[in-house]
């Protein structure tokens, strides 16, 4: 049996004829993926078309990593080399008194203050990566929503879906009691209560072993990893998202 | 000796595979005196440090495709030689495509930036990073098979770099692969249309 994949190529570049053709194109009227796999070929050509640049550029982008690195410790090691004179080190004590005096307040501040901090946070990547929409404000609804998990469970999933995840919180019970897709919504509801217990890495690591992922996870997985402070994969995550889905978060945060 | 200066061993480590082409890369990238030359070279026609570290950066990528790609191709010269050569090419077409717009004062006096013209600007990152975004969704053993035959590798060549069994089961591979791309692709048309080439 002819796998008409392999020759989207050849059709695209105009090399299959006669009854080759014909076939190809009987094929791609009965075959919708087909078609969809013909009319974004010259996309797919793009993407493998980067792959040695991403590639050049990842490696470029370790070693500028590796000399900025090499460089802030050649400069804290000359810092500490420096033999303070006597009125330096009263000076210095002053310094560290206001040190600990800031911290003392940036700690307070942090307790007081962290769900605004978490919102700059927030907006700071949509600002910078989605600049054609407006950037949340520091009650942003989005976040407001995250707050709690039941309200959260609400925002990602539709609401036939509810049900059944709330039955998942309360209940949680095992895979072998679950259908395939209520386990795969299970082992969703198990990070959305590791993502609201604050237990970032696990929520990712369990985020991170359901394939594929979808948009709903995607939207989690992105704000996982900016609390991760890990913001390049962030900002990756958001990218995927569909417009209309930023355009809707967006929307629900003003 | 310096492989950097051996360039007969650095075009073959660049062919080789993935391990020895980066060490080849990290090696192009961290040689100074070729950096320096590439700005001094930037900065001499109205560039700036900017400009001439993104003009380091790009010859690299240009040269390391080249020599990929073009697996019959040698080079006389030194490779510093080349690669300033690589550089001092992007850098006019930089130049001719800034001077194309003050070129026509009617057209360039009347153009102020619109949101259009932003616009513009952020897509074309925006695409950059889109297309990034989409090959790290990408099994890594896909990505080493499409790199080899976009390259123009054989199936053969691709079965032996790779240690699959048989030209065949290279080329499974890279069929499962495309196919695997070509559904992200229609599952994902709102990405699609932002990465989809002018």
């Amino acid at each position: 049996m002819i796998d008409y994949y392999d020759h989207i190529d050849d059709y695209v570049n105009g090399m299959l004829t006669g009854a080759k053709l014909d076939a190809f194109e009987a094929a791609m009227s009965e075959d919708s993926e087909l078609a969809s796999a013909v009319a974004n070929h010259d996309v797919a050509m793009g993407v493998i078309g980067s792959l040695m640049e991403d590639e050049v550029r990842g490696v470029i982008g370790e070693v500028e990593g590796e000399e900025s690195v090499s460089q802030s410790q050649s400069e804290n090691t000359q810092n500490k080399n420096i033999q303070l004179p006597q009125k330096g080190r009263v000076i210095s004590m002053k310094f560290l008194l206001s040190i600990a005096a800031a911290s003392v307040i940036g700690i307070v501040g942090f307790w007081g203050f962290g769900e605004y901090q978490y919102n700059q946070m927030e907006g700071e990547i949509f600002a910078q990566y989605v600049p054609i929409l407006k950037v949340p404000n520091s009650k942003g609804g989005e976040l407001t929503e995250l707050t709690n998990l039941k309200d959260s469970i609400y925002f990602y999933y539709s609401t036939d879906q509810y049900d059944i995840a709330l039955f998942m919180i309360d209940q949680y019970p095992s895979d072998q009691q679950l259908s395939d897709e209520e386990t795969k919504l299970n082992k969703r509801i198990k990070v959305y209560s590791l993502f609201h217990q604050k237990d970032y890495q696990k929520a990712f690591d369990e985020l991170a072993i359901n394939d594929p992922l979808e948009n709903d996870d995607r939207e989690l997985l992105y704000h996982i990893l900016v609390l991760l402070d890990r913001k390049e994969e962030a900002r990756e995550q958001v990218l995927l998202l569909s417009l209309d889905r930023r355009k809707e978060i967006m929307h629900l945060s003003e | 000796m310096d492989i950097v200066t051996n360039h007969t061993q650095l075009m073959d480590m660049i062919r080789r595979d993935e391990s020895s082409r980066r060490t080849a890369i990290r090696e192009l990238v961290q040689d100074q005196k070729l950096k320096g030359k590439v700005i001094a070279y930037i900065k001499n026609n109205n560039g700036d440090q900017t400009d001439g570290e993104t003009m380091f950066h790009d010859a690299i990528v240009t040269f390391v495709k080249t020599i990929f790609t073009k697996r019959d191709y040698e080079i006389s010269t030194h490779i510093h030689g080349y690669i300033l050569g690589v550089a001092r090419n992007l850098w006019m077409n930089e130049l001719r495509k800034k001077a194309k717009h003050k070129s026509d004062p009617i057209e360039y006096a009347e153009h102020t930036p619109s949101e259009s013209d932003h616009l513009c600007l952020i897509m074309k990152g925006e695409r950059s990073k889109i297309l990034k975004a989409v090959l790290n969704q990408m099994a890594k053993n896909c990505k080493d098979v499409l790199l080899l035959w976009s390259a123009g590798y054989k199936m053969t060549e691709i079965a032996q770099k790779l240690n699959y069994k048989t030209e065949g089961v290279a080329r499974k591979k890279k069929s499962n692969c495309m196919k695997e791309l070509y559904t992200y692709l229609g599952n994902n048309p709102h990405i699609v249309e932002r990465i989809r080439p002018v």
